[in-house]
């Protein structure tokens, strides 16, 4: 790729990377025609390097967010645009671990669970209109947190007109981006569960019983002897967010890592359901941690046999000359 | 005229001359896109004319009119180049009717206003 034809894809890169999934794709060539076809246009009239063309288009264009801005669909959305997938992927955990919830319901055994603000009560007394409330309300909290930390966030959006130097376009990303707000949810949720197994069980408040007069604590009086077990899961993990919220993107390295982390807690979770006791409801609990176990081997595998046809199928295809 | 105001009052009528052409724009590439155009040719087209456009303006206008079904497009291949060709749909046209007739009654409100 020629210097000029980088700084073009670095700005594409910037102002796409902005905008709705499905606009992207698009968006993208046609800019990156438009924007191309316009330095050779003024390289033909002037004697100025083709970089620097390229540069002065890409800064009359404007600052990257501001011209997603302007390319973004004028309905209006409750978040903007960068929030809306990690608001998704946060929407579908908070159901999913209702849903979990409601199957144990079902099965007439009773739970509670506090994530601040989050509340998943299960008892006894709950009927299906207060599971549906329940719901709403999770689901409620977690659409005002974005809605407030988009609102927090505004200044970043209205940057019109501000003076800006194309120079400063960061270098395209070798790996695919990750959702630094979904690395963070992780590394978040791994650490209060660290601290939980280690430093405060009893303040795990999730308390499970077949009928309400007589709750125990979820996990079992013996459980530590698993912990170390649990920690060779979890400290990884937590690594691996902490290091994916600082670079912002995966690479080939990260994949690879992500693979042998899957296969890791799958290996774990089947020593933990044939070892035990981890729950007081080991009886469900172990079938659950060896169907998770599965998925994740499977998953693993699944990743690791498709960067290996990647792998082959560019060995295969020549390079492009002038590149 | 701009010659003749300074600092803040520049800085205001800048604003208010965006947001003067804002309107403008529209009517000025509905007008222009009679047969199918592309993005370049159609800037190209409306600066000959006397109307500047910025590249940051036109071109996501162009996808805005097309999200609002007032535009169409395709991509064709010319010279050795993939271009998104825009071209006015029979909303468009209708808008853009309507949009003209408004624009007149504001003309001639604004000269009888100013006289």
């Amino acid at each position: 790729m020629k210097p000029w034809q980088e700084w073009i894809e670095r700005y594409v890169h910037q102002v796409t990377r902005r905008l709705p999934e499905r606009q992207r794709a698009d968006v993208a060539e046609e800019l990156r025609s438009l924007l191309g076809e316009q330095v050779e246009e003024r390289r033909a009239a002037s004697d100025a390097p083709a970089e620097e063309v390229a540069l002065a288009i890409i800064a009359e264009f404007g600052e990257p967010t501001a011209a997603a801005r302007r390319y973004a669909p004028v309905r209006p959305a409750l978040v903007s645009a960068p929030l809306q997938q990690p608001l998704k992927f946060t929407l579908l955990l908070v159901s999913g671990v209702w849903l979990a919830f409601t199957m144990l319901w079902l099965f007439q055994i009773y739970a509670s669970f506090h994530l601040l603000p989050l509340r998943f009560d299960f008892g006894a007394s709950v009927g299906p209109a207060d599971l549906i409330e329940g719901l709403l309300s999770n689901l409620g909290i977690v659409l005002l947190v974005f809605i407030g930390i988009d609102r927090l966030m505004w200044g970043q959006w209205t940057d019109e007109g501000e003076p800006w130097d194309p120079r400063d376009l960061p270098p395209l990303p070798v790996g695919a981006p990750v959702s630094r707000f979904e690395a963070a949810l992780g590394a978040v949720f791994t650490l209060y569960l660290l601290y939980v197994l280690h430093l405060a069980p009893d303040a795990f408040v999730l308390t499970v019983s077949m009928d309400e007069r007589e709750p125990w604590q979820l996990l079992d009086p013996e459980y530590r002897r698993l912990l170390p077990w649990l920690d060779l899961v979890l400290v990884p993990s937590l690594l691996m967010d902490a290091w994916l919220l600082w670079r912002g993107e995966m690479g080939p390295v990260e994949r690879w890592l992500q693979v042998g982390l899957g296969l890791l807690a799958a290996g774990v979770f089947f020593r933990v359901a044939a070892g035990g006791p981890l729950t007081v409801i080991d009886h469900v609990f172990d079938p659950f941690l060896v169907g998770v176990g599965i998925v994740l081997a499977g998953v693993a595998i699944w990743r690791a046999a498709k960067m290996v046809r990647s792998a082959r199928s560019a060995r295969l295809v020549p390079r492009a000359n002038g590149a | 005229m701009r010659h003749m105001v300074q600092g803040d009052t520049q800085q205001s009528l800048e604003g208010l001359v965006q947001e003067l052409r804002r309107g403008a724009i529209v009517l000025a590439v509905l007008s222009a896109l009679g047969d199918e155009e592309y993005g370049w040719s159609l800037r190209k087209a409306l600066a000959d004319r006397g109307l500047e456009v910025e590249e940051g303006t036109l071109y996501p206008l162009l996808r805005r009119l097309e999200s609002q079904a007032l535009l169409s497009s395709r991509w064709r291949v010319e010279d050795g180049r993939r271009r998104r060709y825009y071209r006015v749909t029979t909303e468009g046209a209708r808008v853009r009717a309507g949009l003209l007739a408004e624009w007149r009654d504001l003309h001639t409100v604004i000269k009888e206003l100013t006289r």
